[in-house]
C-alpha cells in the first residue's frame, strides 16, 4: 500500500486536489440558507457567502489545472 | 537610501502610530481591548486576517523557499489554506459565535474542561511568543540588509512602534493598522510583479526562462521523494491537519472574527480573506522565482526578497515594498501580542484565579502585552541559531496542531468526546509528536500522525469515560443536519 502510494506520480496530487475542491463545493451548498444569512442586515443575493465560496473554489480548480 | 524612500517610510510610520493612538480613545474595558467592542466589519476583518497571516514565514521565508522549489510554495496559500478558510467561515466561526466565546481555548474549555482550556492557552501562548520573536528577528534582518541597522536597533525600534499602538489601542488598532498594511502590501507586491515581468521579457519570457532552467518550478506539487515537501506530505500533513488547525483553531487569526459586529460579518470576513489569500503568491512566491530568473547573486535563498527590492524597484517604490515587508511583520507581531495577552488574561488567569476581578482585565491585558513584547525582543536574537525561519515555525506548529485539531473536530461534530479523554489526548498527542520529531520524521508527517493518533485516542478513551449531558452541548456542537 505504502509502495503504491509513494510510486504515484505527482500529477495525482493535482487530481486529488481538484476532487477535494469539488467535494467541498457540494458540502458548501448543503449548508442551510438561514445559517448563511444569520446576523446579516438583509438577504441580498451578494451576501450569500456560498456564492463567494463557489468563486473561490473555481479559481483554485483553475490554478491546480494550470500548474500540473 | 534615496530621500524619496526615506520619506515614504517615515510617512508610513507616522500614519500607523497616529491611527493606533486615535483608536485607543475608544478602549474603555477588556471587551473593547480584546474584541474591539464587537465593531469590526467584514472587509476590515478579512484584510486583518491576511495581515496577521502574512508574516516572517511569508515575505522572507516563502520567497526564499520559492527560489528553491518554485510555485509549489504556493500550496501554503492554496490547498494549504483555502479549503480550511471556507470551512472556518461557514462552520467554525458560526459555532464559536453561537458558543459566545472570546477565544478558541475558551471554546475547548466549555466543550471539554477548564484543564483543557488552560493547557490549550498555555501551549498556544508559548508558540505565539516564539512566532513573535521570529517575526521580530526577520524584521531586524530586513532592516539590517536594507538600511544597515544593527539587528538590536531593528528589534528595539520595531518593539517601540508596535508596542505603542498595540498596548494602547487593542484589537481595533491592530485590525485597522493590519488592514492598512495589507493594502500597502498588495500595492507594493503588484508593482514588483509588473516590473519583474517587464524586465524578464514579459510573461512568456519569464515562464520560458524558468521552465528551461528549472522545469519543476512551475509544478504545484513535487515528487514523492522530495526531502522537504513530498506531495503526499503536503496533502496529508498540510492540507488535512496543519491548515485546518491554523485556520479553524488559530487564536490570532480568529480573534478579529470574534470581534465582528455580526455573525455574518465574521463569516464573510474569513471568506473575503480567502479571496485575497488566493493572490498572495504574487506577493510572496513570485519574488523568489523572479530572483532566480534574474540570476540573483545571493548567498542564501532567504535573501531573494531583499535582493528584488534593491535591484528591481526604482526609488520610492523600493521604499513602498520595504514598507510592505515591515507591515507584514508588524501585523503578525501585533496580532500575536493581542491574542496571547487575551489567552493569559482570560483563559489562564480566569480559570486559575476564578475570584479575580474582571474589571482588572484591561489593565492586566495591557501589562501582559508589554511583557510578551519584551520577552519576544529578548528571544529574537536566538532565532538565528534555530535554522530557517519558515521551517522553524512550521516544525513548532506540527507538534501540537494535530492533537488540537482532533479535539476541535470531534468536539464540534460529535457528542461522544468527553472531558477526560480530551485532556489525556492533548497531553499524549503533543508528547507523541515530540518523540516523532526526535526520530527525525518530516514535520508534515508528524502533524498527520499526531492527528490520526489523537482522533483514535479521543474516540476510544471517550468510550470509557463519562460524556457530558446532550443539553449542555447544544450550543457547542455543529449539527444542522442532525435529526433531533
Amino acid at each position: 500500500m505504502m509502495a503504491f502510494w509513494s510510486s504515484m506520480p505527482e500529477i495525482w496530487a493535482n487530481y486529488l486536489s481538484i476532487l477535494g475542491f469539488v467535494l467541498l463545493l457540494l458540502l458548501v451548498w448543503r449548508i442551510p440558507r438561514h445559517l448563511i444569512f444569520s446576523g446579516a442586515p438583509d438577504q441580498a443575493r451578494w451576501r450569500d457567502i456560498r456564492i463567494w465560496a463557489t468563486v473561490l473554489i473555481a479559481i483554485q480548480i483553475v490554478l491546480y489545472t494550470l500548474f500540473s | 537610501m534615496h530621500g524619496l524612500d526615506a520619506a515614504v517610510i517615515v510617512g508610513y510610520l507616522v500614519v500607523i502610530i497616529f491611527v493606533g493612538l486615535r483608536l485607543s480613545k475608544k478602549v474603555n474595558n477588556a471587551h473593547d481591548f480584546f474584541l474591539a467592542g464587537r465593531s469590526l466589519t467584514f472587509w476590515i476583518i478579512g484584510l486583518s486576517i491576511i495581515g496577521t497571516n502574512i508574516g516572517a514565514d511569508s515575505y522572507i521565508g516563502a520567497s526564499g523557499n520559492a527560489f528553491q522549489i518554485g510555485v509549489a510554495q504556493a500550496n501554503f496559500e492554496w490547498i494549504g489554506a483555502i479549503p480550511a478558510m471556507i470551512l472556518a467561515s461557514l462552520i467554525f466561526i458560526p459555532l464559536y459565535w453561537k458558543a459566545g466565546v472570546y477565544s478558541i481555548p475558551e471554546y475547548l474549555g466549555k466543550r471539554y474542561s477548564p484543564a483543557v482550556r488552560v493547557m490549550a492557552a498555555l501551549i498556544t501562548s508559548v508558540v505565539a511568543v516564539f512566532a513573535i520573536a521570529t517575526a521580530l528577528w526577520a524584521l531586524a534582518l530586513t532592516l539590517e540588509t536594507y538600511l544597515g541597522w544593527p539587528t538590536w536597533v531593528g528589534i528595539m525600534v520595531t518593539g517601540i512602534i508596535v508596542g505603542t499602538y498595540s498596548i494602547s489601542g487593542g484589537l481595533a488598532a491592530v485590525a485597522f493598522t493590519d488592514a492598512l498594511q495589507v493594502i500597502i502590501m498588495f500595492v507594493g507586491g503588484l508593482v514588483v510583479v509588473w516590473l519583474g515581468i517587464s524586465e524578464t521579457g514579459g510573461l512568456s519570457g519569464f515562464t520560458a526562462t524558468l521552465s528551461e532552467s528549472h522545469p519543476t518550478h512551475l509544478q504545484a506539487y513535487l515528487p514523492a521523494d522530495h526531502e522537504s515537501f513530498p506531495w503526499q506530505g503536503v496533502l496529508l500533513g498540510l492540507g488535512i491537519v496543519l491548515s485546518p488547525a491554523y485556520w479553524c483553531a488559530g487564536q490570532a487569526i480568529l480573534q478579529r472574527s470574534l470581534g465582528a459586529r455580526s455573525q455574518w460579518d465574521a463569516s464573510a470576513g474569513m471568506m473575503f480573506a480567502g479571496l485575497a489569500k488566493t493572490f498572495i503568491p504574487l506577493l510572496v512566491v513570485f519574488p523568489g522565482m523572479l530572483a532566480l530568473v534574474m540570476h540573483a547573486d545571493i548567498e542564501f535563498p532567504d535573501q531573494s526578497m531583499p535582493w528584488v527590492i534593491k535591484n528591481v524597484l526604482p526609488p520610492g517604490l523600493s521604499g513602498l515594498l520595504f514598507i510592505a515587508i515591515i507591515a507584514a511583520l508588524q501585523s503578525s507581531i501585533d496580532s500575536g501580542l493581542n491574542s496571547t495577552s487575551l489567552m493569559i488574561t482570560r483563559d489562564v488567569r480566569g480559570v486559575l484565579l476564578p475570584n479575580a476581578d474582571p474589571q482588572n482585565d484591561l489593565k492586566i491585558g495591557r501589562y501582559l502585552t508589554l511583557t510578551f513584547l519584551l520577552a519576544a525582543m529578548l528571544t529574537a536574537p536566538m532565532i538565528a541559531q534555530m535554522g530557517g525561519i519558515y521551517q522553524f515555525i512550521q516544525t513548532i506548529l506540527s507538534l501540537f496542531q494535530g492533537p488540537m485539531l482532533a479535539l476541535l473536530l470531534l468536539g464540534a461534530f460529535t457528542r461522544r468526546a468527553t472531558a477526560k479523554a480530551g485532556l489525556w489526548t492533548l497531553i499524549s498527542g503533543v508528547a507523541l509528536a515530540g518523540v516523532l520529531l526526535q526520530l527525525g520524521l518530516n514535520m508534515l508527517y508528524i502533524a498527520f500522525f499526531g492527528f490520526v493518533y489523537s482522533l483514535i485516542s479521543l474516540w476510544v478513551v471517550s468510550g470509557f469515560t463519562q460524556p457530558a449531558q446532550a443539553r449542555d452541548l447544544t450550543n457547542l456542537t455543529y449539527a444542522p443536519w442532525r435529526r433531533t
